[in-house]
């Protein structure tokens, strides 16, 4: 028998779960939709499970599933993996841009139409939600050290990429909707022409109400209105230590850290970019220095001095 | 005359040729290759007699359980393996009047559904042991219907393609006393015709030693 953990097996199983969704074409959508939704989680799991078992295995107080994950008991113990928002939360840190937030959408539709009474597995339409699901399943397929045509075949690479492609310009089409409405918003306000209500939200709104409220955050130019905005971000991707000899015997020591960028908003024009892809398509720096104090980061090594 | 065991896998790499040897010949040849023997069950030694037998003579879970004396489908051997072997010998030491026959994988030609072969996943059972795989992979073919279960509508196609594969398929008959067949296992499927001669049932005996050329 396969073992549960293991990645090539996760993954021929995410391959059958998708041919099941693109064999038939005479299958609803809604089913065709569940199929994929299946792969996705196993194809996350073989993400994970390709770093490391223990990624998913459920982490109970005996630990058997991280122990056989170790390949420390071995015999008939039951394998339990973790839950799959579980599984999106970690691949959403391991595996950038994959994004928590569409594949929880994607996993939640899916328990709904397993077990609730929805009669549908999503109200976004087959042409809107292949292309969202694309764009997380190759993230996944990437993580994997596989390419689309080990997943579905070569002739079905170039639909899949016709997917990719619209998502790419849905992600184009939403960063021009969400800049050009910042800047519509803006000039109402200066010209005097928005309306009361408006006008008085604007009003009442305060510097730092945009922010998503992340670990480290810096500035970057607005797109739309060229003022000073804030880029945030949780994941530390590279830490310098740094020291400076400010007198004879006085030092003064930092850290500089490069973060990610994952939102980014603009107290001006309230200008809101939510996501990675978001400030990457609107050419935001992918990451940004950060200094903070040694104690904030991290405590030196003891050095028996 | 001894056998030249380079000479036969170079003629058989692209799916079969037929040899003079015996099996203690082919074993030691095989060693100096360094080709490593596989056991088709774990407890099974290497090297297998084959005879004909009765769905109730049968071993349990075997192509003789399914088939009997019938003719057996065209297969590749050790495909409940999870490395099936890369070659087949099959041996004789006196000649017999039931063939075997055998069908390559046509080259250069349009007819394979390859897409099928690559991406149909089929459900594999051999005893306890379970996995999903599919009929052809970077390493070649891998199919037995008598294992293999297609599980969607590719692996149903590949199916359809072995299956129509049956009239294209050529014998090999025993003629030879210490004859040796060596087959391509990634690259030809093979098959014993039906038995019609009554008395290959007590006399006709095929040795068979599967190889892989990965080290173990």
């Amino acid at each position: 028998m396969s073992r549960p953990w293991d990645p090539d097996a996760l993954f021929i199983k995410a391959k059958l779960f998708l041919n099941h969704a693109m064999d038939d074409e005479s299958r609803q959508f809604d089913e065709q939709a569940l199929w994929a939704s299946l792969a996705l989680e196993l194809l996350a799991k073989a993400a994970l499970a390709k770093v490391s078992p223990v990624l998913i295995a459920v982490p109970t107080e005996e630990g058997n599933s991280l122990l056989v994950a170790c390949g420390l008991v071995e015999g008939d113990v039951r394998f339990t993996s973790v839950q799959a928002k579980t599984l999106f939360a970690r691949c959403a840190r391991a595996f950038k841009p994959f994004s928590e937030k569409e594949s929880k959408a994607i996993a939640s539709a899916r328990n709904d139409y397993l077990h609730a009474a929805t009669p549908n597995f999503t109200p976004i339409p087959p042409d809107a939600w292949w292309p969202r699901f694309w764009a997380q399943a190759h993230i996944l397929v990437n993580a994997c050290d596989r390419v689309l045509e080990d997943l579905v075949g070569s002739d079905r690479v170039a639909l899949v990429e016709v997917h990719l492609t619209k998502n790419k310009q849905n992600i184009e089409h939403r960063r021009e909707m969400l800049i050009e409405r910042a800047r519509q918003r803006l000039g109402l306000y200066q010209s005097g022409q928005m309306r009361a209500n408006e006008a008085q939200q604007w009003a009442q709104y305060r510097a730092g109400d945009l922010s998503a409220g992340l670990s480290y955050s810096g500035s970057s130019e607005c797109p739309a209105c060229g003022a000073d905005g804030k880029l945030e971000g949780e994941d530390v991707e590279a830490a310098k230590h740094e020291v400076e000899q400010v007198s004879e015997d006085d030092y003064d020591s930092w850290m500089e850290l490069t973060v990610g960028g994952e939102y980014f908003s603009c107290d001006r024009c309230r200008l809101v970019l939510d996501s990675f892809e978001l400030v990457d398509s609107a050419g935001l720096p992918a990451t940004f220095e950060v200094t903070t104090d040694v104690g904030d980061y991290w405590e030196p090594e003891y050095g028996n001095d | 005359m001894t056998l030249d065991l380079p000479a036969l896998a170079k003629a058989a790499s692209d799916s079969w040729a037929p040899g003079v040897g015996t099996v203690y010949e082919l074993r030691a040849a095989a060693a100096r290759q360094g080709w490593t023997e596989v056991p088709m069950r774990s407890s099974d030694s290497a090297l297998s007699a084959l005879r004909p037998k009765s769905q109730a003579d049968a071993a349990p879970n075997s192509l003789s359980a399914v088939h009997g004396l019938g003719e057996q489908p065209l297969h590749t051997d050790g495909a409940h393996l999870r490395r099936p072997p890369d070659w087949i010998a099959l041996v004789v030491d006196q000649p017999n009047s039931t063939p075997t026959k055998l069908w390559r994988l046509p080259t250069g030609s349009g007819s394979v559904p390859w897409n099928a072969l690559l991406n149909g996943v089929f459900l594999v059972s051999s005893g306890p042991d379970r996995f999903l795989t599919t009929s052809g992979d970077g390493r070649g073919l891998r199919y037995d219907p008598t294992c293999m279960a297609p599980c969607d509508q590719r692996a149903t196609r590949a199916a359809a393609f072995f299956s129509e594969a049956e009239e294209a398929a050529e014998d090999h008959t025993w003629h030879r006393p210490r004859e040796i067949l060596l087959i391509n296992n990634r690259k030809a499927l093979h098959g014993r015709r039906a038995i019609a001669d009554t008395n290959d049932i007590a006399s006709r005996t095929v040795h068979r030693i599967a190889f892989t050329l990965e080290r173990r």
